[in-house]
């Protein structure tokens, strides 16, 4: 088992290398997303800010909080960008055949797909990310103690997970029909507007749905809800607002991923070409 | 003529091919377009008017920024992009037809397939679950058709230029997605530029993009008066004018620089 | 022993046929007609430790996806497949284990990296321990002129050095069976040669199995002991590989050079495909006639100074082969 353990680490830890020297072959491709993905961001941002100055709060939501969470919401879309874009070009290595490389390799197919990359991209989207979210906490007055800085980081890796689990699981779609590039975008919206805006704007059947249903909610609206102690609305038989979730639901859903992809990869994979 | 036509259809067939990404396309824009409805409805729960606008007009507002926007169909900036990285632009400068007409002619089939299958689509289903209006008047009916085509030129001719950029910043990455970004902001498009604060409001006012959603959609929901639509439309003019010879000039130098160095 | 065994082994899938045109294009959106496609049909052979075997057929056949259900990346519609004992598609890792792959078409190598970080990756992700490592690298790197280029990121590579280093990638966890598609295709004579003796060598210093699909006929003669030849999907022929070129090639060729120039000759035994001044080729028909009875022939009408005569050729043969 601790054999397992250390073996599965060390391909992990050599190939990330691997793909990050890749990356750093062709740095000077990434200029065109160092402008633009802040941009995006901070006019983002800077849009609620307009809005909100007007009406002052957002269905009793402060810029502040808004900002926290927005800021919240954007580094943990980094982290997914970082390590696992891949998730997003599931038709591409379906149609290329691209899992041939690893299908005869004796490691599991999905771990070996889940450690190819490492996306430099990513950090555009943490930098501005964490400013914002540094932004909104000092206007909370949030407090760092050791529990709240545990909660951030476990939250973030759930978010990351969960994020993650979508992608793979509409991406594998393609194992079936071919084209499941549609969706990235959806998803990359659909995430946008879930994860940096406070769900509390939709009705509850809205939040409902992207809470259980497809557990997008999770990714920073809930734990925001928890750590700013800002109830979400929505009332269940065990208290929901709560941080703790987050990576709860990010380690079954990403299981439910991979478990998904498998079965698209062993029934349906045909490989590509002669 | 006979090649603009066979480009524009070939285009057509292509995006019909799809036929799952047309459904999913129009599906998802939609989802968005709910999102959207419900800031807005958000927002204005407290007030009836902001910035001259009252929810009615907001939800419209959106809903058209949206349909707009899955008609603008610039392609020919990555299109470009990507004949220039992988060396055919100059086979491609080689056939018997204008080069430049062709990416349009493409982009036309494309606009043609789009606005059919998403914008119409989206229209109708917004119409009948939101609160969608009708044009304020009648008689802004011509203008819009005439603003929302010039909107166009103005956005495509910046396409073909930022395309065009791809020979000098090819290491850069494709500087189109930087483009269409600053565009989406700066157009109008997720919120008018009449929510900004004024000072930057009048500085946007001087460049081509709030040109492009703007003038159209603030024509329809009757933000913009005729009168001052008519002027609008004259400043369209102008940067449509202005960018075709910009586009002209750089597309003759790019042709003598290929012919010269082979692509 | 058995290694390889493949029983009644199918493979269908379905293609989807669309239709022309514009107007197509818009019918396309509502229905699509779906056609099966049967690129196996019952395929049943058995394969030995230590041999190497020639696996031929026509574009279409069916070698390529026979192999990837071999390796375990396509799953066969019906029918077995055991490698050591065990299914490909059961048992993927560890079959794979034991399993080197090359295709010619598709690369392994991590495309911007040194051709040696592939390698160090390989010997992670198989587990191969380090001086097992350090000594099949070194014998690798010598037997296929490795140390020129390994240092050298793979997309850099000529298409010779990126064959060879396929190769050794295959090899670096010494595996018992290999696996080839098309490994010579589009290379240079050199390269050609010094793959083929690599192939020879590791067969014979470590009994490894090989299975080989080559268009090039040149491959499979100096390579092959036996040849398994598949067309439409289904095993036409499979033996020895003298036999079944003897069998299937009807001629074989006579190069004369005569005493004086001929323009003719009138034996019935003999067709000429090429005179020039004195010397003659022609081809015979080595099912009705020996070569000895040919010659005698000729000699009768001709004085002949000096004369080859030339095995069946093995074009000739799989041409036939594919034409039956």
């Amino acid at each position: 088992m601790w054999e397992s353990i250390k073996h599965y680490f060390s391909v992990f830890a050599f190939s990330a290398k691997l793909a990050l020297q890749s990356e750093l072959e062709y740095s000077s491709y990434l200029v065109c997303w160092l402008f633009m993905i802040p941009i995006q961001i901070f006019s983002g941002i800077y849009v609620l800010k307009v809005i909100m100055e007007r009406i002052g709060t957002l269905n009793g939501w402060t810029f502040g909080q808004v900002a926290f969470l927005y800021g919240l919401g954007v580094f943990s879309h980094g982290f997914q960008d970082m390590f696992f874009i891949q998730t997003r070009h599931i038709e591409y290595y379906v149609i290329q055949g691209e899992f041939d490389r690893m299908l005869l390799r004796p490691m599991g197919v999905f771990f070996q797909f889940c450690i190819g990359t490492v996306n430099l991209c990513g950090i555009f989207d943490l930098v501005p990310g964490a400013i914002i979210f540094w932004y909104g906490c000092k206007e909370v007055g949030f407090r760092w103690t050791a529990e709240n800085a545990f909660l951030i980081i476990v939250v973030i890796i759930g978010a990351t997970l969960i994020q993650a689990a979508i992608y793979t699981i509409t991406g594998s779609i393609a194992f079936w029909t071919k084209k499941s590039s549609v969706f990235v975008g959806v998803n990359l919206e659909l995430f946008d507007k879930t994860t940096q805006w406070p769900m509390v704007i939709y009705p509850k059947w809205f939040i409902r749905f992207f809470s259980f249903l497809i557990p997008m909610g999770f990714v920073s609206f809930y734990p925001v809800c928890g750590l700013l102690g800002i109830s979400s609305g929505i009332d269940m038989p065990i208290p929901i607002d709560l941080a703790i979730w987050t990576p709860l639901v990010g380690i079954i859903w990403f299981i439910g991923a991979k478990t998904f992809f498998n079965r698209g990869l062993r029934k349906k994979y045909e490989s590509a070409g002669s | 003529m006979q090649a603009y036509i066979y480009k524009m259809k070939m285009k057509m067939q292509v995006s019909l091919t799809y036929r799952f990404e047309v459904f999913a396309v129009v599906i998802t824009r939609f989802i968005l377009i709910l999102a959207n409805v419900f800031l807005w409805k958000c927002v204005y729960a407290d007030q009836n008017s902001m910035n001259g606008l009252n929810l009615e007009q907001m939800i419209t507002y959106s809903v058209l920024s949206a349909c707009l926007s899955s008609m603008f169909q610039c392609g020919v900036q990555d299109t470009m992009n990507k004949d220039i990285r992988k060396g055919d632009i100059a086979l491609l400068m080689m056939k018997p037809y204008s080069l430049l007409g062709a990416y349009f002619a493409e982009d036309l089939g494309n606009i043609i397939v789009k606005t059919c299958n998403v914008s119409l689509p989206i229209l109708i289903m917004s119409v009948i679950i939101f609160h969608v209006s009708a044009p304020v008047t009648i008689t802004v009916i011509p203008l819009l058709f005439l603003s929302i085509f010039l909107g166009l030129m103005i956005l495509w001719f910046m396409s073909a230029l930022i395309g065009m950029l791809t020979f000098v910043t090819m290491e850069l990455g494709n500087m189109g997605v930087l483009k269409d970004t600053i565009v989406a902001i700066l157009s109008g498009s997720m919120i008018p530029l009449w929510f900004f604060p004024e000072r930057i409001e009048n500085i946007l006012m001087m460049t081509p993009f709030p040109y492009t959603y703007q003038t159209p959609l603030g024509l329809y929901i009757g933000r913009i008066s005729i009168q001052e639509g008519f002027g609008q439309i004259m400043i369209q003019i102008f940067w449509v004018c202005l960018l075709a010879a910009a586009t002209g000039y750089t597309w003759k130098k790019v042709q003598k620089s290929v012919m010269v160095q082979g692509g | 022993m058995e290694q390889i065994v493949l029983d009644h082994v199918v493979k269908e899938y379905w293609v989807t046929k669309k239709k022309k045109g514009l107007r197509g294009a818009l019918i396309n959106l509502i229905h699509n007609e779906k056609v099966k496609v049967e690129a196996v049909k019952g395929i049943s052979y058995t394969i030995t430790k230590g041999e190497i075997v020639g696996y031929i057929g026509p574009n279409g056949a069916g070698k390529s996806t026979t192999i990837k259900m071999m390796s375990g990346i396509m799953t066969p519609t019906s029918g077995q497949i055991y490698i050591n004992g065990m299914s490909p598609h059961d048992n993927r890792k560890k079959v794979v284990k034991d399993l080197g792959v090359v295709f010619g078409q598709r690369t392994q190598l991590y495309w911007d990296l040194r051709l040696g970080e592939s390698f160090e990756l390989l010997k992670r992700i198989y587990k191969v321990g380090d001086e097992q490592y350090e000594s099949a690298l070194k014998e690798l790197t010598d037997v296929l002129d490795l140390a020129g280029f390994i240092d050298i990121p793979v997309r850099q590579l000529s298409l010779g050095q990126r064959m060879r280093g396929e190769l050794a990638a295959a090899m670096i966890h010494s595996p018992d069976i290999l696996f080839l598609d098309e490994p010579t295709i589009g290379l240079d004579i050199d390269a050609k040669h010094a793959i083929r003796n690599f192939i020879l060598e590791i067969n014979k210093r470590k009994d490894v199995t090989v299975i080989l699909t080559s268009h090039d006929l040149d491959d499979v003669m100096k390579l092959c002991n036996r040849l398994i030849v598949i067309n439409k999907g289904q095993v036409v022929e499979d033996g020895p590989l003298e036999d079944i070129v003897t069998r299937m090639a009807n001629y074989r060729m006579i190069n004369l050079e005569l005493a004086d120039p001929v323009t003719e000759i009138h034996s019935h035994m003999v067709e000429i495909v090429k005179a020039e001044g004195r010397k003659i080729w022609c081809k015979f028909d080595h099912h009705l006639y020996t070569a000895a009875e040919v010659i005698a022939d000729i000699g009768k009408e001709v004085s002949i100074v000096d004369l080859s005569v030339k095995e069946p050729n093995i074009e000739d043969a799989v041409a036939n082969i594919y034409h039956c």
